[in-house]
């Protein structure tokens, strides 16, 4: 870090900001010096020199596996460096010593969150530290200490609450809250709004810039630039094993960002869309799926790439799957180039031609544990096989052919799904529908868990999909993504629509506060409209 | 799928009743109510499940509850109920000790060769049984704590050598012709009740509040509940681990010891197969074998339920095989009521 | 289960270890259901008739359960060992590996419990049913032929426990009057008949008037029970005269017990064994008759069985070959028994 780029952050900065005497320290916290570290001989850290100030927020940033959980891991003493040390003030920790760490005021919130799900809220702020009358727990001064803090960040949570029972976000801020009331002078978040809803992104930020505003040096790591630009005093970004990019905000382009991450220019992230028919392919007709307030009706045409937006729980995931018959409809139609699909069979579906990309790949999507060959062939288990055995050839060739059309990087199709990058897991899942006669794909969420450049990939392979006639059906929370990729879009709010978007509205610059204020019954005009001019 | 769950406390309805905690899930409901009543059940479900099983034994058979039935109970459910003690903590830590059964035989056995060496010295042998299953113990600690060894594997492969063990001791015989004063370990009463029905009722005790009030108790719950996050807030993990493996074989030792006493002899096969009584009573309990839930009244519970099955059946002449279907099915529905009811409060 | 296993072959490969190779040694593999008293009692007996007759015993103990049984006598037969002797957990079981046996030519004997199997080379058996009668009988005797009664079983469905049972039966037939009030197993196991015990003694209380054990080492834990109950005045009787068994006798908590002296039957069996190895003529059935023990002569059985165990093993091996030869395998002058 040069002086002169100290300054031009000071600089950048002051403008409206409440900071107090942390910017005039120049003594960094937290040095990271010479980071080497391997797993099985692989090479993920080479050679990262880092510091931290207090009273800064560093976005940590990269595609994934570029090392950044890697490198937090060693500063919080849940792995050990290979080579190089971490110091903490003048105190070098000890490698591979969370206690160590912990003791010299380094605390992690884990991307999976650390919470101890069945114990309350406040065991879980005390756990490692708590207060005693003696040889007994002294529960009910933990109780009060746990209001207080929480109330520090303006949250309202009964300590004795079970902390599973908590929504993610809020268990999020209770660990951080943990984080910062042990003292810590460091506080790390690894991928802090990978599994929150945007309304708690918000949330999660005030705590950020508050703890920062006490002299807190804080890291998070991210690849979502929106994060990065909304919260980031600096941004770090490494790329395969090394450091690429160290600069204040202010001095960086997204571009230039984009271009560290990935290492070359990123063309544009949305390539261009097809020109829709007019030709119908799905048409659902006043399908009330069970949950919904409301029935659902709507078309789409070959070509056409609809979009369907609004915020966690409104039904969207419930509206994609009950289409394809893996949720449960009490009433409607479902027509597939004009044949009725019956409801509620997934079988049903799959020979109508209808093929779904899950929102968790995990969990519905692939199985992990088998290889690339075997995921590829699960759908459409029976054309690969005669009277019960698997045809290998028939099943290689196919498979490979799709696997080769969407570019998925893979040692071979042998290899176990569960070790392929987020990317390409998700084109494996994308691509195994292309072995048969595909005519309406239904996504949700697909670029979750992707990083930037295999994004790209994705919305290359999901426009070629449309532009060789299938009608395609997305769910998103990735506003970009709804407004890059499709023709029009409908907003849902407790499983029916709301609104409905078409391309113009979506091109508007006020689109997303439309979008929201539809979402959130801020604006309740139910029909499809124009967007007005606001 | 995507869920809305609100954190917040639901506003209070118009009418006039209150709202508590729901006893399942924790969140607000009416007093009285139906939701109130289910979640009454599901979580309390197993004391229910006792209740009736007494109240039908004491139908079928007068002689049933009277206070001399329920001091032999509890005298039968002694041994086990110092093992399924150990095993809870183990549990806890989402482990598991299969060596127990062994831990009794060589612990017995020990004691008993030095009870036949040094006649007089009763305490010695005691002590000489507790040393041996808290070296046992020990040895399970290191092995799942430092070398990471699945504590399945671990706890089995100390119950095979264990075993053969037991049998080397003895040179292959059980350990008889033991002097008198040895059987007073077990017979000896004070105030009124025999010594080791106290270790029971003072173990059960004492570890109930270490557990649920000292950091102790804390920290192995947090350890069994999510590991990493333990560490990550600063606990040794490790010797959490250590000492739980080593507590539950001491325990095993002690057990050992009390039942030699009561039968007077150290046969080589003493516990054989007792870890599955003392495992079933920690599951029947409501502890999760994925760790960090479960609680020591549970297992007491789970422990009472058993032995007082054994009794009942025993008493109304109900053949032994007969005994075992019913606790085999027993433990396997308060599982599923387990799991039903921990999936409806999440 | 496979672990044990590997205790087995281990255990095996051990006994390989020690070899005197001497080409007239036989190697005779045995395995028994368990270490109980009786059988690490018997082991003695079958190691000093080893010693006396150029014998290598390979020794192995299958805990009880079946399949280890069964993969013990696979390994044996894989050795090629020069006759097996079988001490059966089940009387309906290990089928394939008698069957395997004969085929090789190895010469399969079961001892002490019997296999439901024609195809066996030779059966050395006490007569547990008869045993069952001598117990019931002497209870009956006790009781004048009126009072309830309790029966500890062995582990159900092992033939011992079958034949003791059907003696027991076979006798109350005869006395209408004495009642049975339960039975159960408690798998020869003291612990296990303590507390079966108890539960009887909450259960049925001072209606029990005796107890009937069809081993030593559960009436044993009956006595220790009914001890616990203060009562003190419960007649008791078992079967199989084990040490502490024939103390209870002098004492006079059991009112008497059966004799199977452990190194007698098994050595016995061990020399019909042996006899078939060398390919000899010999009664390939020969049955152990237990003789009955009461106060009167149990000093004689102490003395053979603690006191002067030694020196009634050194004189064993040739008590063994004279047995054979009269057919009576169960003699060793106990007064009562005929001598042959």
């Amino acid at each position: 870090m040069s002086p002169g780029g100290q300054e031009r952050r000071a600089h950048a900065r002051s403008a409206g900001d409440d900071r107090g005497s942390s910017t005039a320290q120049k003594h960094p916290l937290v040095r990271c010096s010479d980071i080497h570290k391997s797993f099985g001989g692989v090479p993920v850290l080479e050679g990262i020199t880092l510091d931290l100030e207090p009273g800064t927020v560093t976005a940590l940033a990269g595609e994934n596996g570029a090392g950044k959980s890697t490198l937090m891991k060693i500063i919080s003493g849940q792995y050990s460096a290979d080579h190089g040390t971490v110091t903490v003030g003048d105190s070098t920790l000890a490698p591979g010593n969370t206690r160590d760490a912990v003791r010299n005021g380094v605390a992690i919130v884990p991307q999976e969150l650390a919470s101890i799900e069945n114990m309350t809220v406040y065991e879980n702020l005390f756990v490692g530290r708590e207060l005693t009358v003696g040889p007994f727990l002294n529960r009910r001064a933990m109780v009060d200490q746990a209001r207080d803090a929480l109330g520090v960040f303006g949250v309202q949570i009964d300590p004795s609450a079970r902390m599973g029972s908590l929504p993610v976000g809020l268990r999020q801020i209770v660990e951080i809250v943990k984080a910062a009331s042990t003292g810590a002078q460091v506080v790390m978040l690894d991928e802090p709004t990978s599994a929150i809803s945007e309304r708690e992104v918000e949330g999660l930020y005030t705590v950020v810039r508050r703890l920062r505003d006490h002299g807190v040096a804080m890291v998070y790591t991210t690849h979502k630039m929106a994060e990065i630009r909304a919260i980031a005093d600096r941004v770090v970004v490494l790329r395969d094993g090394g450091l690429i990019l160290d600069e204040p905000i202010a001095d960086v382009s997204d571009d230039d960002i984009v271009t560290a991450m990935i290492g070359r220019e990123l063309d544009a992230l949305f390539p261009e869309r097809p020109k829709p028919t007019t030709e119908p392919v799905l048409e659902v007709r006043d399908l009330l799926v069970e949950g919904a307030a409301g029935p659902v009706s709507f078309t789409v045409n070959a070509g056409e790439i609809v979009g369907l937006a609004g915020l966690v729980g409104a039904g969207r995931t419930e509206l994609l799957e009950a289409i394809f018959g893996a949720h449960s409809s009490s009433a409607g139609q479902v027509t597939v180039r004009g044949k009725t699909v019956k409801r509620n069979q997934p079988a049903a579906a799959i020979t109508a031609g209808m093929a779904m990309v899950p929102e968790d790949r995990k969990l519905s999507g692939v199985v992990l544990s088998m290889s690339v060959l075997d995921n590829g062939t699960l759908p459409r288990l029976s054309s690969f096989s005669l009277a019960g055995w698997l045809r290998g050839k028939a099943r290689n060739k196919a498979v490979s052919e799709v696997m080769d059309s969407v570019r998925l990087k893979t040692r071979g199709l042998g290899q176990e799904v569960g070790t392929l990058s987020g990317g390409n897991q998700q084109k494996v899942v994308l691509a195994r529908w292309l072995t048969g006669e595909v005519n309406v794909l239904l996504l949700d969420e697909p670029t979750r868990g992707v990083d930037v450049g295999a994004r790209s990939e994705i919305y290359r392979i999901v426009n070629e999909f449309a532009a060789g006639g299938m009608a395609v059906l997305m769910a998103s929370s990735d506003m970009p993504e709804i407004v890059g990729l499709s023709h029009r879009a409908f907003v849902m709010r407790g499983g029916t629509f709301v609104g409905e978007l078409d391309r113009d509205a979506l091109d508007h610059p006020e689109v997303q506060d439309s979008v929201f204020r539809l979402a959130t019954a801020l604006d309740s005009r139910p029909t499809t409209t124009q967007q007005e001019a606001s | 799928m995507t869920t809305d769950v609100d954190g917040s406390a639901q506003p209070p309805g118009p009418s006039a009743a209150p709202t508590v905690a729901s006893p399942t899930t924790g969140e607000p409901v009416k007093l009285f109510s139906r939701q109130w009543f289910s979640g009454l059940l599901l979580r309390y479900s197993m004391v229910i499940v006792v209740l009736l099983v007494i109240a039908y034994f004491s139908y079928r058979s007068a002689r049933f509850s009277t206070p001399d039935n329920l001091i032999t109970i509890l005298v039968a459910a002694a041994p086990f109920a110092l093992i399924a003690l150990g095993q809870t903590l183990v549990i806890l830590t989402g482990g598991i000790d299969l060596s127990v059964g062994s831990v009794i035989a060589v612990s017995a056995m020990s004691a008993a060769a030095t009870a036949k060496a040094n006649p007089g010295q009763v305490y010695l042998t005691v002590l000489v049984a507790v040393l041996v299953g808290l070296a046992v113990g020990c040895v399970n600690g290191f092995l799942v704590s430092r070398i990471n060894v699945p504590p399945f594997i671990a706890t089995l492969g100390t119950l095979t050598a264990g075993s053969g063990l037991a049998y080397v001791i003895g040179g292959g015989a059980p350990i008889n012709g033991l002097p008198a004063e040895f059987g007073s370990i077990a017979n000896t009463k004070i105030l009124g009740l025999q010594i080791p029905v106290l270790l029971m009722i003072v173990g059960i005790i004492a570890l109930a509040i270490i557990m649920k009030r000292t950091t102790y108790g804390m920290r192995v719950y947090a350890v069994g509940g999510n590991r990493n996050a333990a560490e990550i807030a600063g606990i040794n993990a490790k010797n959490v681990l250590f000492s739980v493996y080593a507590i539950s074989g001491l325990l095993a030792g002690l057990s050992g010891v009390m039942l030699a006493s009561r039968v007077i002899s150290g046969p080589p096969n003493l516990g054989q197969g007792y870890e599955l009584d003392a495992i079933a009573a920690v599951v029947i309990g409501g502890a999760s074998l994925m760790g960090g839930r479960g609680s020591i009244w549970g297992t007491a519970l789970g422990l009472f339920m058993i032995m007082t099955l054994n009794n009942g059946l025993d008493i109304l002449v109900v053949p032994a095989y007969w005994q075992d279907v019913i606790k085999g099915v027993l433990i396997v529905a308060a599982v599923a009521v387990d799991v039903w009811s921990s999936r409806r409060r999440t | 289960m496979a672990s044990a296993g590997v205790l087995g072959v281990a255990l095996t490969a051990c006994g390989a270890g020690d070899t005197t190779a001497n080409k007239d040694t036989k190697r005779i593999g045995v395995t028994v259901y368990d270490m109980s008293s009786f059988i690490t009692a018997g082991k003695e007996g079958m190691e000093a008739y080893a010693k006396d007759n150029n014998i290598e015993l390979v020794w192995n103990s299958a805990n009880l359960d079946v399949s280890t049984q069964a993969s013990q006598i696979d390994s044996m037969v894989n050795q090629g060992v020069d006759a097996i002797i079988v001490v059966p957990i089940q009387a309906d079981s290990l089928g394939p590996q008698v069957a395997s046996a004969k085929a090789k030519g190895i010469p399969l004997v079961a001892v002490n419990a019997a296999l439901n199997n024609p195809d066996v080379a030779a059966s050395v058996q006490p007569d547990d049913v008869a045993a069952g009668e001598q117990e019931m009988q002497m209870m009956a005797d006790r009781l004048q032929g009126k009072g309830n009664i309790v029966i500890l079983q062995g582990p159900l469905g092992q033939s011992g426990e079958l034949d003791r049972t059907k003696g027991i039966n076979n006798v109350l037939a005869k006395y209408p009057d004495i009642k049975v009030l339960a039975k159960d197993t408690a798998n020869w196991k003291r612990d296990e008949a303590v507390n079966k015990m108890k539960n009887w003694i909450s259960g049925f209380g001072p209606q029990i008037n005796a107890v009937v054990s069809e081993n030593d080492d559960m009436g044993l834990g009956a006595l220790q029970a009914l001890k616990e109950s203060g009562r003190t005045d419960v007649p008791i009787v078992g079967i199989d005269g084990i040490e502490d068994g024939l103390n209870a006798v002098k004492s006079g908590e059991f009112i008497g017990t059966s004799l199977q002296n452990g190194t007698v039957e098994l050595s016995a069996g061990l020399a019909v064994a042996n006899s078939l190895a060398k390919k000899e003529q010999v009664d390939t059935k020969p049955v152990y008759i237990m003789p009955a023990i009461t106060k009167t002569n149990v000093d004689v059985a102490i003395q053979h069985v603690v006191t002067d165990r030694k020196k009634f093993l050194e004189g064993l091996s040739e008590l063994t070959a004279q047995n054979l030869k009269t057919g009576d395998i169960a003699y060793e002058g106990i007064p009562g028994q005929k001598q042959p």
